[in-house]
């Protein structure tokens, strides 16, 4: 579930969102409805391992909004007992009186957005917390009972050195987080950092600086016992988030609000990017989709691949139909058999996968891979 | 033949337009067409007679054209015109000649402020030996910057046409056009011929025609032709039914016959233009002891290189396609080969480099297919040390340097028009290329022309266009085989991580070798995107490297946020580095892109 408000807006982010007024969230939580009305007996047979409330800031929304939103879903989906519910919470945001509204609800995962722990950076990254936020949201929510926390970083933005970047590694390792995502950083154009990126304005470090950084963040986080199952995500022993592992290994999900996608019954939809027009879609008694595209066993095999050798692990038949294995077993083992002969991947019992040291070329190997698939048939 | 023209052929005047590029030719010919009623306001596109796109394109005539056209001239009779339109470019000069052959006079057309270039020049020579009749005629003279009188001088001295009976016109507004008629009428001699004798007729062209089969354009000489008729080629004793005959205007227009001196084309069932070749002669089968017409030559290749489909599944598609080709191309030959590094494909033999241009562009753009060439070569006489005798037209099939005791290789005679003011530069280009000099003359106070024996591999790949840098433009060539000579030639080898890649492979000038080592590497350190792994390009002679880069690894190439929302957008994206991955050649361990193997065409010398 989109959320798609902030407080503010972050120098380098383009994901939708708008300033957060009563009247906006009220349209929001109208439309939300709606579309779930609209969504949920399309599902009615399932039952959902896993929740994501993700924006924009869902911890902006106030405890009533939250909790109109929550038993929205409620009423609409079932929801499975032990299913992994994760809101993303900005550190400023996170207070008693949230924390135990989320908790009542039955959150039990929280992805807190650190970035930095430098505060020049913060400040350049359009972040309003201070550097010791974090820290504080974290005690927080471990006192109220939070067992399972991630922290989002990045690096490799305009600016940043391999000095800071460990200074803010290693102060994050010091709160233990269950998860940690560290995003290199993406120069989105109609952004202010973006742009100045783009323009010069703010050179980026080169593409080996920021090659070493991802060295550097894999190195510590190795050492101090988080595994990298995923090109940006590392994590304790059994700590993966459940709900990503969802996107990557291409099983069905819905997503609702503004520019969520959705892959169900074979197809894959996107909302309208803009809060306003999805809304008033719905309020119009029509889909809020902007795209809808019927997969193929094309499609749906190269996803896969696109996807799930971005793992850590690789691609493993036991994830997949053995159906589906076969399919793309057809379409690319004789591409893995010549990947493997070249070094561009790993292949054995468990699975094939991109070899560690390569995983910041995984784009590389993928298209590689991809080039030599046997055309459909 | 009979000395005198049969009044029965006294109404026919068969003519070309002898003019470098960009002097009008093509403009001159529309307003013939348009003077002469033969074509309607609405059939006129400018340069009708350029009709293939790329010679639209590049402005330049690669096949051999006709029209007729009938004119009502001021002595109040009615003449039959033939305009035979040639080729304009050094490679074809065999197939100019035979156009020539076909004609009684030519139009000699210069730029009033350009001036006589190499290649009309050259033409004019080549209509002198056919005992062409020529006018001459200074076109554009209603540009600012024309001097029709120095160009009228030049003309006089250069040619010997008096410079007061060449024309003035400016075939863009018509002034002067009729005028230039009027002379063609009355200086050039009608067609002499027996229409009495057995059928003789010239090829001058030919082409392949979906439905027809192979059309040839023909110049009757004696007697006539009819549907119906048994004909032979005289080269290969081959024999047909006519099935068609007919005159040429825009479009091919039946006749019941074509008799002598007349021009138009023939049918006969003929499947390839390889059996219908440019300067043949079409004779009567009945007539066993016909003389040939002189001057067929069997057209050589003079410049080879390897086609490969960029994707192997393509193969069969080329095969078909280079057929196809060749159907309408006898100078093109092709049979297959391998490459280590490049699979099946085939070895082509070109006329020159501008004719493997155009067989490329073609396949390309008519035939779909994505295509890596290799290295062009010229063809290597190489004697070994048992005695034997080779010829080598393929680099990575030359033996190895112990076993050969000597390497001869083909010769042109070239000779450069040019400004006096670049004359120092074109000769010290020439002696880059390893030139003999052999001659400079002035034709007039302020130009030039010097001729150099000139090794044609020092010429096939970019001469051209140096030329034409250092002269501005000015300078125009022209150049002629001229045999074998012996030098000191060296295979290079260009290494990708210690694989030899044997399409990069050439036979270079040992002098020359380091250079274009170092220089090729360079090029290719450019062309090859970093790869996974570190890569070595290196040259080499034999096994000792002379030339080497490195390319780094690349280190980032990830997308950082890959979630249920980017995914449409991640695969588009993915979509778009497959087909860039599509375009690289895999050669051992390293991706080569197509354009890495042109590289070799722009090495500096």
């Amino acid at each position: 579930m989109h959320v798609p408000f902030c407080a503010t807006r972050c120098t380098y982010c383009d994901f939708s969102s708008g300033a957060l007024s009563a009247a906006a969230v009220e349209r929001y939580l109208g439309a939300l409805e709606r579309e779930i009305a609209l969504r949920a007996p399309r599902c009615a047979d399932a039952s959902h391992r896993s929740v994501f409330f993700g924006g924009g800031t869902p911890s902006a929304l106030s405890s009533r909004h939250f909790r109109r939103a929550w038993k929205a879903l409620r009423d609409g989906f079932r929801i499975a007992p032990d299913a992994e519910i994760t809101l993303e919470a900005n550190p400023e945001s996170v207070r008693p009186v949230l924390l135990e509204v989320w908790a009542e609800a039955g959150v039990n995962r929280l992805s807190m957005g650190a970035q930095s722990f430098v505060p020049e950076e913060l400040a350049r990254l359009g972040r309003i917390h201070d550097a010791a936020r974090p820290g504080e949201a974290f005690a927080l929510a471990r006192a109220h009972g939070f067992r399972r926390l991630s922290l989002d970083l990045m690096f490799g933005f305009p600016g940043h050195t391999a000095e800071r970047w460990r200074r803010s590694i290693d102060e994050a390792l010091a709160l233990e987080p269950e998860h940690l995502s560290a995003y290199c950083f993406i120069a989105e154009p109609g952004t202010p950092l973006g742009d100045a990126a783009i323009s010069g304005a703010a050179p980026l470090p080169a593409p080996e600086e920021q090659a070493d950084l991802y060295a550097l963040l894999e190195a510590r986080l190795a050492a101090a016992g988080y595994g990298c199952y995923e090109t940006s995500n590392f994590c304790r022993p059994g700590a993966e988030a459940r709900h990503n592992l969802v996107y990557w290994l291409r099983r069905p999900y819905v997503g609702l609000g503004p520019s969520a996608h959705g892959l169900l019954d074979g197809v894959r939809y996107g909302n309208h990017y803009a809060p306003a027009r999805w809304a008033e879609q719905l309020e119009r008694g029509q889909g809020p989709e902007s795209e809808v595209e019927p997969e193929r066993e094309a499609s749906a095999a190269e996803e896969a691949l696109m996807l799930g050798l971005r793992l850590g692990g690789g691609m493993r038949p036991d994830d997949y139909s053995p159906a589906f294995w076969s399919t793309i077993r057809r379409r690319y083992g004789g591409a893995f058999t010549h990947a493997r002969a070249t070094g561009r991947l790993e292949m054995d019992a468990d699975g094939v996968r991109i070899p560690a040291p390569l995983r910041f070329v995984a784009d590389d190997v993928i298209a590689w891979v991809a080039a030599r698939g046997v055309a459909a048939s | 033949m009979a000395l005198l023209s049969d009044p029965r052929l006294g109404h026919i005047r068969n003519f070309c337009i002898v003019a470098h590029i960009d002097h009008g030719k093509s403009t001159l010919a529309d307003r013939l067409l348009e003077l002469t009623h033969t074509l309607t306001p609405q059939q006129m596109k400018a340069q009708v007679l350029d009709d293939m796109e790329l010679e639209r394109e590049k402005g330049i005539t690669i096949k051999s054209h006709a029209i007729a056209m009938e004119y009502r001239a001021r002595d109040g009779r009615t003449y039959h015109l033939n305009l035979i339109d040639t080729p304009g470019h050094v490679d074809f000069t065999y197939e100019v000649s035979r156009s020539l052959a076909a004609c009684e006079g030519a139009v000699l057309v210069v730029d009033a402020s350009q001036g006589i270039e190499a290649q009309t020049l050259s033409n004019f020579l080549l209509a002198r030996e056919q005992n062409l009749t020529v006018i001459g005629a200074i076109n554009k003279v209603d540009l600012p910057a024309s001097r029709p009188e120095d160009v009228a001088f030049e003309i006089e001295h250069v040619t010997g046409i008096p410079a007061e009976s060449v024309l003035r016109i400016s075939a863009k507004t018509g002034a002067g056009v009729e005028d230039l008629l009027e002379q063609i009428i009355a200086e050039i001699p009608a067609p002499r011929g027996n229409p009495d004798a057995p059928l003789r007729a010239l090829i001058f062209d030919s082409k392949f025609d979906q439905y027809r089969g192979v059309v040839a354009l023909v110049r009757v000489v004696d007697g006539e032709v009819r549907p119906g008729d048994a004909i032979r080629f005289l080269s290969n004793d081959k024999r047909y039914e006519v099935t068609e005959v007919g005159r040429l205007r825009l479009r091919l227009e039946p006749l019941p016959r074509l008799a002598a001196g007349e021009v138009g084309y023939v049918v006969a069932g003929v499947k390839t233009v390889a059996d219908a070749r440019v300067g043949d002669t079409v004779g009567a089968a009945a007539s066993e002891n016909l003389r040939a017409l002189p001057g067929f030559r069997d057209v050589k290749p003079m410049v080879f290189s390897g086609l490969y489909p960029l994707e192997s599944e393509q193969y069969e598609n080329l095969k078909e396609a280079l057929g196809r080709l060749v159907l309408n191309d006898a100078a093109l030959i092709y049979e297959p080969e391998t490459s280590v590094a490049l699979g099946f494909g085939f070895r082509c033999g070109f006329l020159g480099l501008l004719h493997m241009e155009i067989v490329q562009e073609r396949l390309r753009r008519e035939h779909q297919l994505d295509l890596i060439a290799t290295t062009p070569s010229v063809e290597f006489h190489v004697l070994l040390e048992n005695g034997q005798l080779l010829t080598v037209d393929n680099p990575s099939q030359m033996p190895p340097a112990n076993d050969v005791v000597a390497i001869e290789e083909p010769y042109v005679l070239a000779h450069v028009l040019t400004p006096a003011e670049y004359l120092g530069n074109i000769m010290k280009l020439c002696q880059e290329r390893r030139g003999i000099h052999v001659g400079l003359e002035y034709l007039e106070e302020k130009r030039a022309r010097v001729g150099y024996r000139l090794p044609l591999g020092e010429i096939v790949l970019d001469f051209y266009d140096r030329l034409k840098s250092v002269s501005r433009g000015y300078a125009s060539l022209d150049y002629e085989f001229d045999g074998y000579r012996e030098g000191d030639m060296v295979k290079i080898d260009i290494l990708l991580n210690a694989e030899p890649v044997d399409a990069l492979s050439a036979i270079v000038h040992r002098d020359k070798a380091y250079e274009w080592g170092r220089d090729l590497c360079a090029r290719l350190k450019e062309l090859i995107p970093r790869q996974m792994f570190q890569v070595a390009i290196q040259a080499a002679i034999g096994s000792k490297v002379i030339a080497r880069e490195t390319l780094g690894a690349v280190r980032k190439n990830v997308t950082a946020k890959c979630y249920g929302g980017d995914i449409t957008r991640k695969r588009k994206l993915l979509e778009k580095q497959k087909e860039g991955k599509r375009r690289m050649k895999q050669i051992g361990t390293v991706e080569v892109p197509q354009e890495a193997f042109l590289a070799v065409l722009k090495v500096e010398r």
